[in-house]
């Protein structure tokens, strides 16, 4: 079959004030029609410069310096501007990454579609405002018409991301680039908006560039796959091939580093040492050898040339895995896989604690509610009603144990936590702190108190003052609480930095000069300077890319069993939760609908939602994805200001009957264990008390 | 939007109110007074009259109650010097002031607006350079300066326009004679556009990187179209607010121009008055130029929220 698209040999290079970046160095590439064709990468790898690359829409200082991007049999790079803008739109579509800033705040939705339509054919207003509508209904935007004159703020991120999604299809191109559609989304969008693009994909006939640093959306989603590293393809092949079978190191490392392979929680994850290559002078040889254990000589000297395999499986390595060469030393064979948890002992002790068991438990939430109030008025701002962030939760934690709280935005995870370290006063309800109750603490005692409790934040970039130097980071808690002399302080900032796997030189420099892991290695010596007892940590790997994020993850576990240190683990993503968590705590629109034990959550959930939420996340094998038997969560999180009668959850419920719309589920054991769940008809059992409620009400 | 705009003018009545008070307080602490006004050869007995005719010698608080009490009907007191009421003064001179600066502002605007989006599609380039030098220098030279080199050149030298503003007394007599505009309101635009055409360049720089124009040009527009169509109208929400923000620099301004070209309007007014000790017009044109002021705040922000739905929704 002839290739829609072929790029040959493609350069890129983005000029800075000295040199530039190669962005793009050297990279083959074919897209067939109809096809879904996945790139992945980390960050840095070039993914996204080769789709702005395609539609010749390259940040400023980016040029394409070599190669041909062929699409249709017409070369994009030889094209002039003019020319360019008839591909754009008309032959292909772009779906950006973040629907929140690619939309213009000024312009009504409808006008920004039509503006699309009739950029590329020859109709009137109101009939390119006509196909406006039509595309939005064909996007799935609910009540399209009344939605077509609302401004982009009005709407979600979902929502939103439908509206960028009907700008690309306007002109119907025969190829749609999306770049990271569903990195901004929660997982129960992202998996609506997936679902959008594979639909359309079928019905319109076109093809499509996923381009993603997640390989769970990949293998769920696209029919071949290319990985990138350093700007160029290092792997490419069928989806299902790929993954089974996957030939460049690089790609059966980052398979390795995903929390979802590692054998059991809290084992370490495998990480890639050292970072990417610095793409302004690249190496001449293979770009992943100074990181790769079969890396030899032959690879540092010269870039290996790509080898194939009929059915289309192709890779630049010398020694591809599964060879005799790369079998050396399999992966599963490395000193990477620890022991989980040494002192067995010690979970078996946790086991056989009862949760109210309050002699033992270093944190204990008890019914907290958190309201925010809502105002309006003319003149004077009246209160006129409450957003209900956090809704009566409870839950426990003991020393030395991590409870991961999950929850896509908007749940109130995030409030929780601040309410747990005293950044916001709860509305009802006490947080009790080694026996202290958080709400009692004023003046000295308070502060004393404080010592105990740190957050750790999600953004390693804007959680870090860029004017104060990385010493100056770390000692400023033991500044604020006078912990020593200044020499002491000093002397502990050095310890903290060995600690979290930093050189002793980083207290001179700033933030700019350290990667977004080496960032969240500072925040989190920041946090553990004062020694506190209890770390909430509110996202913080998020940011980061997955090899990356599994050496912050080994980092945090290692200091737990160091230091005895609990954790409030706070994270969208149940993966990165199970792994590191001892219970789970499930939110959704302010209410806790499950807790238990980390492996009973994600294997039998019994609420609905953890199941929708599961279900959702697309996992990193395309046999296990596909063999899902999914619950679907339809629809968008309702106001928080007027949350539903009952179970909060119930609008998106596909199980939900009328008493859930009566009667408040509380967290109880549907049978005898710790799991609990809020649900009268919890997963796998009988209905709870369902006669009770039918009877009284 | 209506909750909105109710709110902001309750707002702004009472910084007038404030302003005010604050304007009659520090108006009766200047030095000078009623011996001033008589001259020096006047008797004891005189001044004490003139103080107790004028009211001055009753506390603080109750003649600002008096004053307010006119002022709200319309009565802003009676000139010393120039034997009218200040109503009538003002309502004479205000509107030939509104045309000096509303014509001076609205070319300053629209100028800084094509100008500084040339510079945004043209940064870093020679003449983005040159368009920022001479805008500074033009920036930093005082207005009166400004004003005398305009007459110097364009009245003295090439006979081009007369140097002094039209002495009509209608605003159509000022229009009659437009000529005379030329010059005073040359001078306040020069003074005034770099004020807003560097606002616009930053404003414009950033808009234009701006992910939603990315978008505009992904869907195949050309970058005229992403400049008018989208980028501009992101482009003036700022300098909307900016505009409110500078009516008192341009009043000022007003003020420096009005007594350069024997402008006829409320700047002259009030700078004559100052000569002469004229309190009750010091006051009055204080008091409207601060309403003024309010005003054209309020109206930064109303059409700050009509051109930026985020603003106007989540009121």
């Amino acid at each position: 079959m002839e290739p829609l698209l072929r790029i040959d040999q493609l350069r890129t290079e983005i000029g800075l004030r000295h040199g530039s970046v190669k962005a793009v160095d050297g990279l083959d590439l074919e897209v067939f029609p109809g096809e879904t064709l996945g790139v992945v990468g980390e960050s840095g790898s070039g993914k996204t410069i080769l789709g702005l690359s395609i539609m010749r829409l390259l940040p400023s200082g980016g040029r394409i310096v070599d190669g041909r991007i062929v699409l249709d049999g017409q070369d994009l790079v030889g094209l002039s501007n003019k020319q360019m803008r008839d591909v754009r739109g008309r032959s292909v579509g772009f779906v950006f990454q973040d629907p929140m800033t690619s939309l213009n705040p000024t312009l009504p939705i409808g006008r920004q579609i039509a503006e699309a339509v009739r950029l590329h054919e020859q109709v009137t207003k109101s009939d390119a405002m006509t196909r406006a509508l039509d595309l939005l209904q064909q996007v799935g935007m609910p009540h399209a018409a009344e939605r077509v004159n609302d401004f982009p703020h009005q709407l979600s991120g979902g929502l939103r991301q439908r509206v960028m999604i009907a700008i690309a299809l306007a002109a119907s191109p025969k190829l749609l680039i999306a770049d990271e559609p569903t990195t901004a989304l929660d997982v129960t969008i992202q998996e609506q908006i997936l679902e959008l693009v594979d639909q359309l994909r079928r019905e319109l006939d076109m093809a499509v560039i996923l381009v993603t640093h997640d390989l769970g959306v990949i293998a769920g989603r696209a029919d071949r796959v290319a990985v990138m590293y350093a700007g160029r393809v290092v792997e490419v092949g069928d989806t299902a091939q790929l993954f089974s079978n996957p030939r460049h190191p690089y790609t059966e490392a980052l398979l390795a580093a995903l929390p979802d392979n590692a054998a059991a929680t809290h084992d370490t994850l495998y990480t890639i040492p050292g970072l990417p290559p610095d793409l302004t002078n690249p190496p001449i040889g293979c770009r992943f050898a100074p990181r790769c254990r079969y890396a030899t000589k032959e690879c540092v000297a010269a870039y290996p040339s790509v080898a194939g395999e009929a059915s289309g499986h192709r890779f630049a390595c010398f020694h591809p895995v599964g060879t005799p060469e790369g079998m050396a030393h399999p992966i599963g064979s490395l000193a990477w896989r620890r022991p989980s948890r040494p002192e067995a002992g010690h979970q078996d002790e946790t086991a056989r604690r009862s949760p109210r068991d309050e002699g033992r438990e270093l944190l204990m939430v008890d019914h907290l509610v958190k309201d925010f109030d809502v105002t309006s008025g003319a003149v004077l701002q009246r209160k006129t009603g409450a957003l209900s962030a956090v809704a009566d939760v409870s839950f426990n934690l003991s020393a030395g144990q991590t409870f991961g709280l999950v929850g896509e935005s908007g749940c109130g995870k995030s409030t929780t936590g601040r309410l747990i370290v005293g950044l916001e006063r709860p509305t009802a309800g006490t947080i009790t702190i080694a026996g202290h109750d958080t709400a009692q603490l004023h003046g000295r005692s308070g502060r004393e108190l404080r010592r105990n409790m740190q957050l750790m934040f999600q953004d390693p970039y804007a959680s870090l003052d860029p004017r104060m130097s990385i010493g100056a980071i770390v000692r400023e808690p033991l500044a604020i609480q006078r912990v020593g002399s200044k020499r002491e302080q000093e002397r502990r900032v050095l310890e903290l930095l060995d600690e979290v796997g930093l050189p002793a030189t980083a207290v001179e420099r700033y933030p700019h000069e350290f990667s977004g892991g080496q960032r969240q290695r500072v925040g989190l010596a920041r946090a553990l300077a004062l020694n506190p007892k209890l770390v909430v940590a509110d996202e913080p790997v998020s940011a980061l890319d997955v090899s990356v994020q599994a050496q912050v993850l080994n980092l945090m576990i290692d200091l737990q069993k160091r230091h005895e240190l609990s954790y409030v683990f706070i994270s969208h993503d149940l993966g990165v939760v199970r792994h590191v968590s001892d219970t789970i705590g499930v939110m959704y629109l302010g209410k806790l609908v499950e807790v238990g034990p980390a492996t009973e959550c994600y294997e039998r959930p019994l609420h609905p939602y953890t199941k929708g939420l599961l279900d959702a996340i697309p996992i990193a094998d395309p046999a296990r994805e596909a063999a899902k038997d999914k619950l679907r969560v339809t629809g968008e999180l309702p106001s928080a200001i007027h949350p539903p009668s009952g179970c909060r959850f119930r609008t998106r419920c596909p199980i939900a009957q009328e008493v859930c719309a009566v009667e408040v589920p509380v967290l109880r054991a549907p049978a005898a264990s710790e799991h609990l769940v809020a649900c009268h008809f919890p997963l796998g059992h009988e209905p709870h008390a369902v006669a009770a409620v039918t009877a009284s009400s | 939007m209506i909750g909105y705009i109710a709110r902001r003018v309750v707002q702004a009545v009472l910084v007038v109110f404030v302003v005010t008070v604050v304007v009659f307080i520090l108006l009766h602490q200047l030095p000078g007074g009623v011996r001033s006004m008589l001259g020096k050869t006047a008797t004891p007995q005189q001044v004490a009259q003139l103080t107790q005719q004028l009211g001055l010698d009753k506390p603080i608080p109750v003649q600002y109650g008096k004053w307010l009490g006119g002022f709200l009907q319309g009565n802003m007191g009676y000139s010393i010097t120039q034997n009218q009421s200040v109503a009538s003064l003002i309502a004479e001179r205000l509107p030939k002031t509104l045309v000096l600066t509303g014509l001076s502002l609205a070319i300053a605007v629209l100028l800084a607006i094509v100008l500084g989006l040339l510079q945004a599609v043209w940064r870093n380039k020679a003449v983005d350079y040159v368009m920022t030098f001479v805008a500074f220098v033009f920036y930093a030279t005082p207005t009166f300066f400004m004003g005398l080199i305009l007459v110097l050149l364009f009245a003295v030298k090439w006979h081009l326009f007369p140097a002094q503003a039209p002495q009509a007394t209608s605003i159509g007599g000022l229009f009659a004679a437009g000529s005379g505009l030329v010059l005073p309101v040359a001078t306040l635009v020069l003074v005034s556009v770099a004020l807003f055409s560097r606002y616009v360049r930053a404003s414009a720089v950033d808009e234009l990187t701006e992910d939603y124009a990315r978008t505009a040009r992904a869907k195949g527009a050309g970058e005229t179209r992403v400049l008018f169509g989208h980028v501009l109208r992101n482009v003036l929400i700022p300098v909307v607010t900016l505009l409110g923000l500078s009516l008192p620099w341009v009043f000022s301004g007003a003020l420096v121009v009005e007594s350069v070209f024997n402008y006829p309007g409320m700047g002259l007014l009030f700078w004559q008055a100052a000569v002469q000790h004229d309190y009750p017009i010091l006051l009055g044109v204080t008091v409207i130029i601060s309403v003024a002021t309010v005003i054209g705040s309020v109206l930064a922000d109303i059409t700050y929220a009509v051109l930026d739905p985020r603003v106007r929704y989540s009121s």
